[in-house]
């Protein structure tokens, strides 16, 4: 499913975290990942992104990923959100 | 775990008291008023240099609306607008509000986002009960101005002295944990109250 508007989902308050995808031209995903615990939780939170990206079987976007301290199930449902968001006619 | 949430989701089995869709609800919902607050304070004081700052509670979701701890964000707002006024700096437009997950107090002042910041880190660093909250700052278009960008260290966990957000993304510590911390840092703070902008230190009464 291509993405077919630049949407985000969350906030940069502390132990949240602000997801944006933005279309690409190509069919293929870039990710840029931030993180206050990149060091912790950095090779976490990429392996959840991109797992969440195969399963929803997005293409076409640009994921950012701006966390600040999220739990993990946190991360899920944002990434959720903004999927869901970036496909919505 | 709270009923809505999908136990194969949940992971906040120590703290949850309200659902976590609640609270990310609610952040988000925060995050836009910040926005929509930040362009209507712009239009309503044009050729004011805006910077705004949002005092809300550093601590689990369900202590926040406990209602126990309600007064420290509006207290914490008005240390640091006394400290905008010692420093003659115009304060435009205060507020609170309640969201589902916890309140929070703001202030606009009519100063470099970069020095309400410092204001801002001073309190939450010296003051008592500064450990308590984060006061967030941002400039006239809401966008956050952050430690690292200010070239200062990561906050300090309530409990110990690791990197807060290490701590809170793992889930290090008991919710019961947590409340003893805070409970001993609202005693030690009583005979505290008093706190002098001018170098930041706390004064006996």
């Amino acid at each position: 499913m291509r993405v077919l508007k630049s949407v985000t989902a969350g906030s940069l308050e502390s132990s949240d975290v602000l997801v944006t995808i933005m279309p690409l031209s190509e069919d293929r995903i870039e990710y840029d990942i931030e993180s206050i615990v990149i060091k912790q939780y950095g090779r976490r939170i990429r392996k959840v992104t991109e797992d969440m990206v195969e399963i929803a079987k997005i293409t076409g976007a640009r994921i950012h990923v701006q966390d600040r301290g999220a739990l993990e199930c946190t991360l899920r449902a944002r990434l959720e959100t903004a999927i869901e968001r970036s496909i919505a006619c | 775990m709270h009923s809505s949430c999908s136990p194969r989701d949940c992971d906040r089995k120590k703290y949850c008291v309200l659902s976590l869709q609640t609270v990310l609800a609610a952040r988000e919902l925060r995050w836009k008023n910040k926005k929509l607050l930040a362009e209507s304070l712009a239009q309503k004081f044009p050729g004011h240099r805006l910077a705004l700052a949002f005092c809300t509670l550093r601590m689990p979701a369900s202590l926040r609306i406990s209602n126990l701890y309600k007064e420290i964000v509006v207290q914490l707002r008005d240390v640091l607008a006394g400290a905008l006024m010692d420093g003659a700096i115009q304060i435009l437009d205060y507020g609170q509000e309640e969201y589902e997950d916890g309140p929070s107090a703001w202030l606009a002042s009519d100063c470099d986002e970069r020095i309400l910041k410092r204001m801002a880190i001073a309190i939450e660093e010296g003051h008592a009960l500064g450990s308590l909250v984060d006061i967030d700052v941002t400039d006239a278009k809401a966008r956050l101005i952050s430690r690292r960008d200010m070239g200062y260290a990561p906050r300090k966990c309530l409990v110990c002295d690791d990197e807060a957000a290490v701590c809170s993304a793992g889930q290090r510590h008991s919710l019961s944990e947590i409340e003893a911390h805070i409970e001993a840092i609202i005693s030690d703070s009583m005979g505290q109250e008093a706190w002098d902008s001018h170098d930041g230190h706390k004064e006996r009464d």
